[in-house]
């Protein structure tokens, strides 16, 4: 016997009500549900990012989360950054920085920065460092990643 | 601007795991949990009851195929197993649900009954005389997808046996003042590319299509028309963006699995791979590689003789190429008048090992890279002037009857030393170079399209898997079209639409597509030309181009004014298109390689005495490159192959115990991550313009990944007093070889 | 990878969610965080038919001092404990340690209670925890009992908790003194934790990988005797004496004699950093 649960989440600014059997992931809400394409499954066991997403400003795994955790909250993926058309700066610096390769993991990196510099908006490359050590990207080497964090920061 | 980049970073970029076609269903695949053994029985008839459960494909669906087995050098890999199985992984039945979910639980309620058979569990079991043979037989494919035939064995474990030869060795070593031999160790490394495998497959009225993230389209195409015995016109493979490859997406991999479920379940079906299930669908081959030098009473090295065994995995897959370059790619850029390397790659009970980023190159470099500062080291000379000493130059032979060298090791060599000098002990730099052969096979097409409106097509099967192809495409085609970039749009890969191409990889696709292009643009340009001469009875020699249309005469008309001029409607097109073959631009991309894929790595590393963590403190890596296309893309793919050596260096290693993989799971394959990473690193990127592909570049994008693993060695060898000859080199390795030397001091 | 499916229970008291669990039996689980629960059950590790979610219960996140103790509510998240001024002024050993758990996301989602119910044998809080002497309430229906974190874990994945009881709050003695930790970390677990308090005297506990903390006694008393001062020499042999009949894993991750190094090396640098927060006087 399984159940559904009833959530009002607000997504990229949208409110959103709807039913979901228990144990939907947050990841399949996203991506299945409401077509949200840019989060990534990736490692599917919280350790690369990929699948990142902003719950009230904080970034969680949307893979091992449940779609109910976030009933009430605030949820950004990275096509929410997006304001008028306009890019937001990160999104801005990562091209402009080749921060991109593949892409796969740029959506859970972009977020990932985005909370930082909302509770810090001029990070040390230390803090930096430790915000963004938990998403993994395989092709860029990451220096160019720092870069471009640092540059959108600055901006 | 790449026009990937604003896709990828507003999340609207579409991968192969976003497609989704009408009315597909989702495999699920259950594998082998045996590394060898006999399939006596299987029970599939409670999954078969699970909820919105379609089919299930199983080795008793022969008839679905028309030849049962596939592969690049031998036809020995079964579309799905049989009555046998030979690696832990192997796919052994698929279950088709309506949803992924349903597919996952019903996956789980197939029972499979082994019967275990001995097995080989590693390189060395799989030589011996009275080993278990994974193979009865060897079906060898000769030129399918690399030139030549694979020289396996029969009767043997060994699925290729290659030699390179220079001058006589026996005699140099006899008349050497001092002989040293060395042996190092390479584990199986896992490629982790972000996006896992997926494919999709559809039948229908017009054949076959596979919308894939493959590295190879063609390739597949070509393997799906022989399993399921249609014509290559009815078989389509289609390739939107790839979440990485590193050559694990490369030739083929689960089309033909994934192709067979969707003819079973009368309906198309998608398979997506977890990220544990694609690293137990290929790796790098592990390699044992024992290194002899003779060198004179000066010091001068007069031979080098190299053993390989290479741990070929239960497939040959590119195995047998990867055997032959290992061999190339442990020469070195040095003097060497006497030579003999012997390569060799064995089937083993573990995942089938297959092409990563400059294939068998990390292997022999770490090898032949930590050997020479062996040498200098008991010489007691500094490596860089032990290195000087042998060094090529341009125009030199590597290996006889290649193309010349095109670059000059000593330049970079200095870039590299200069770049790690600031602040730092000569004393304490570890050093390595590398040069490769790339396996670039100089075939090629391209479209280039001219619409009415300006708008320009560009068809090719590059496939846009990071490195940025079609922002160097897009930029080579609006400057032979005198267009703005924004014009020029570049189409998925669709081998419906597209002309032939080998594949993305081996560094080739900026360089051989990049000509492709720039000749098929060309022709578009000659057609425009013809046409307004045509219709405007002029001389060709009185138009240009001009952004948006043409100048004729004193005046400037718009693509559309020509067309509508030429066909009485303002609509129409011109088609340019071009192939790049060996004979192309007078036979002077015959000769192989096209270019020589070179490195020079410097680093420094600090070590915590007490727990054996190291940290590389500094880093610097030159590539010569010719001309950067698109310089933050280039500098990219030094940086980003660097960081993939750094993981097999310190990090990276597909154990497997008797068999089964230990490591192959995200939470337990520790790759980098950014805090690996140092502040001080240096890229240079050398331009003299004298490559052979479009402004002069040459390909690129592999050799960052050759020298890290020697330099961090040699960088440990001289500032910490331990030489690890191992990888990876974990702490408790380092840790091991501190205490031993403080024991032995004492 | 996802879940089986299940019943999603969300009461809104301790009383109601202890009820649940002791009515539901075997296949219901309390649900907080989710981080290690929910990843065990999509590896199908795991199976529970009924989750209990906590978080709608309210009360349970709040950290503060009360009286003589700083408490910290069971489904605080280790980002909350990292970014608390309270456990910052209180006990700053535990605000790092919460600040470099596994990586930003799984701190974010993550609970201390979940975590320390989890008994996992390579996680850290719990070798801080028994250090400081901390106290576990733990509350069903029917009573309220606060136990040592010293006795609350039995084993690897193991704890003192009944089925129905909940983890509401971890309980810290204040003003007793200076406390560090330490950890050895190489890939995503830690290969050896050390733990060092110091009131009246040193508490030396470790974590290795294969059960709940373990106290070095032998240590501990060497640390009286010197005062804190001992040699590296020393330290590292009461520290081999002190686990010489302990079970140490051994594993494709590290072997045994390297782990146990890693532990004495845990041990001292703990000690060192006791040292620098002695010397500045931050507890």
């Amino acid at each position: 016997m399984d159940t559904c649960v009833d959530i009002s989440v607000e997504i990229n600014g949208v409110p959103v009500s709807r039913s979901v059997p228990a144990e939907t992931l947050l990841i399949d809400f996203l991506r299945d549900d409401l077509g949200l394409r840019s989060v990534k499954l990736s490692c599917d066991m919280e350790i690369c990012g990929a699948c990142t997403v902003l719950v009230d400003d904080l970034p969680v795994s949307s893979c091992t989360t449940l779609a109910a955790d976030v009933d009430g909250a605030a949820v950004t993926t990275v096509e929410g950054l997006i304001t008028d058309g306009a890019l937001d700066p990160l999104q801005q610096a990562f091209i402009d920085h080749g921060a991109v390769q593949c892409g796969f993991c740029t959506p859970g990196f972009i977020l990932a920065a985005k909370a930082l510099l909302l509770r810090n908006p001029s990070p040390t490359r230390a803090e930096i460092v430790s915000a963004l050590d938990g998403n993994i990207c395989r092709c860029t080497g990451y220096t160019k990643i720092v870069e471009a964090v640092l540059h959108a920061a600055s901006a | 601007m790449r026009p990937d980049l604003l896709e990828k970073v507003s999340g609207k970029a579409e991968f192969i795991s976003d497609v989704s076609i009408d009315g597909m269903a989702f495999g699920k695949v259950v594998r082998s949990t045996e590394p060898h053994a006999r399939i006596i029985g299987m029970d599939v008839s409670l999954a078969e009851q699970a909820d919105g459960v379609v089919c299930i494909l199983t080795g008793a669906d022969i008839d679905l195929l028309t030849q049962t087995d596939w592969g690049l050098f031998y036809e020995d890999r079964p579309v799905i197993a049989r009555d046998r199985v030979r690696y832990v992984g192997e796919p052994v039945a698929v279950v088709v649900a309506d949803t992924q979910a349903g597919a996952e639980a019903a996956s789980r309620l197939v029972a499979v009954d082994y019967e275990p058979l001995p097995i080989c569990a590693t390189p060395e079991q799989a030589l011996a005389g009275d080993s278990p043979l994974l193979h009865d037989d060897f079906r060898p494919i000769s030129d399918f997808y690399f030139k030549g035939t694979a020289r396996g064995k029969a009767g043997t474990n060994v699925f290729q046996d290659y030699l390179l030869e220079r001058g006589d060795v026996d005699s140099a070593e006899h008349s050497a003042h001092r002989i040293f031999e060395h042996s190092y160790s390479f584990p199986g490394i896992a490629h982790f590319a972000m996006e896992p495998h997926c494919a999709i497959a559809r039948f229908d009225h017009a054949g076959l299509t596979v919308w894939s993230g493959a590295q190879s389209p063609t390739a597949v195409q070509k393997v799906l028309a022989r399993v399921f015995g249609l014509p290559i016109a009815r078989v389509r493979v289609i390739v939107p963006y790839v979440g990485g490859g590193f050559g694990g997406k490369a030739s083929v991999k689960i089309e033909p699995l994934v192709a067979a479920a969707a003819r079973k379940a009368g309906r198309p079906v998608k398979v997506l791979l977890s990220a544990e299930e694609s690293m137990l669908t290929c790796r790098r081959l592990g390699a044992r590689i024992t290194i002899r030098t003779a060198v004179d009473a000066q010091g001068a090295i007069l031979s080098r003789t190299g053993d390989i065994v290479m741990d070929g995995g239960a497939y040959a897959d590119t195995g047998p190429a990867v055997a032959l370059k290992s061999a190339h790619r442990l020469v070195g850029p040095y003097r060497l008048p006497n030579l003999r390397i012997r390569a060799r790659a064995v089937y083993t009970n573990t995942v089938p090992g297959a092409a990563f980023r400059s294939i068998g190159g990390p292997q022999a470099v770490w090898a032949t890279e930590s050997h020479m500062d062996e040498i200098a080291a008991e010489l007691g000379e500094d490596p860089v002037d032990f290195r000087s000493r042998h060094l090529l130059q341009r125009g030199d032979a590597v290996i006889d009857n290649l193309r010349p060298l095109d670059v000059d090791p000593a330049v970079m060599m200095d870039a590299a030393v200069e770049a790690t000098t600031k602040g730092h002990n000569r004393a304490s730099r570890g050093l390595a170079l590398a040069v490769t052969d790339p396996g670039i096979l100089p075939v090629a097409g391209a479209i280039v399209r001219v619409h009415a409106d300006g708008s320009v097509e560009v068809r090719s099967m590059s496939v846009e898997i990071g490195q940025g192809v079609r922002g160097v495409l897009q930029r080579i085609v609006a400057e032979t079209l005198s267009q703005p970039l924004e014009v020029v749009h570049i189409l998925d890969p669709d081998t419906a639409s597209a002309p032939y191409d080998w594949g993305t990889g081996a560094s080739r696709s900026s360089m051989i597509m990049g000509l492709a292009v720039e000749k098929a643009a060309e022709d578009a340009v000659s057609k425009l030309f013809a046409l307004a001469s045509e219709v405007f009875e002029l001389e060709t020699t009185a138009i240009s181009l001009a952004p948006g249309g043409l100048d004729i005469g004193d005046r400037s008309v718009s693509f559309r004014d020509l067309f509508h001029a030429a066909h009485g409607i303002d609509s129409g097109d011109v088609m340019g298109q071009a192939s790049i073959t060996p004979r192309s631009f007078d036979g002077k991309l015959a000769q192989a390689p096209l270019f020589w894929e070179t490195a020079a790595a410097a680093c420094t590393v600090s070590v915590d005495p007490e727990t054996g963590v190291v940290a590389l403190d500094t880093y610097a890596g030159v590539a010569d490159i010719g001309r950067a296309l698109n310089r933050p893309a280039a500098e990219g793919q030094e940086e980003g192959a660097a960081v993939q050596g750094l993981g097999h260096a310190l990090f990276e290693n597909l154990i497997f115990d008797e068999g089964q993989p230990m490591t192959a799971m995200p939470l337990l394959y520790r790759v980098p991550r950014l805090s690996d990473i140092p502040a001080d690193w240096t890229t240079v990127l050398i331009e003299n313009g004298d490559g052979l592909g479009p402004m002069g570049a040459k390909g690129m994008g592999e050799g960052g990944i050759l020298g890290m693993a020697p330099a961090i060695a040699n960088a440990l060898a001289r500032d910490h007093g331990v030489r690890l000859r191992d990888l990876p080199m974990t702490p408790e390795r380092i840790w091991t070889a501190l205490s031993a030397r403080k024991t032995h001091a004492s | 990878m996802r879940p089986d499916p299940f019943t999603y229970h969300q009461p809104k008291s301790l009383a109601e969610a202890s009820s649940l669990v002791a009515e539901l039996g075997d296949g219901a689980a309390f649900y907080a965080g989710g981080t290690e629960l929910l990843l065990l059950m999509k590896m199908q590790l795991a199976e529970y038919r009924h989750l209990v979610n906590l978080k709608n219960i309210d009360g349970l996140k709040t950290i503060g001092v009360e009286h003589d103790r700083l408490v910290i509510g069971a489904l605080a998240t280790h980002y909350d404990i990292a970014f608390s001024t309270a456990v910052l002024k209180h006990c700053p050993s535990l605000s790092r340690l919460c600040s470099e758990i596994a990586n930003i996301r799984v701190r974010v989602a993550g609970t201390i209670g979940g975590n320390l119910c989890f008994a996992e044998p390579r996680a850290d809080p719990p070798v801080l925890l028994v250090a400081l002497d901390a106290g576990l309430r733990l509350i069903s229906a029917h009573a309220s009992r606060v136990i040592p974190a010293s006795e609350f874990f039995l084993g690897p994945f193991e704890t003192a908790r009944k089925p129905d009881e909940i983890l509401t709050t971890i309980e810290i003695p204040l003003g007793t003194g200076f406390a560090s930790v330490e950890r050895m970390k190489q890939g995503n677990y830690s290969l050896a934790t050390a733990a060092i308090s110091r009131s009246d005297c040193h508490q030396t506990w470790i974590g290795y990988g294969g059960g709940p903390p373990k106290q070095l006694d032998g240590t501990g008393a060497l640390l009286d005797r010197d005062n804190g001062r001992t040699s590296d020499e020393a330290l590292y042999a009461a520290v081999a004496e002190d686990i010489a009949d302990l079970e140490i894993p051994s594993d494709i991750e590290a072997g045994e004699s390297y782990r146990r190094h890693l532990i004495a090396v845990a041990v001292k640098r703990a000690l060192v950093s006791l040292h620098e927060t002695e010397a500045t006087g931050v507890h």
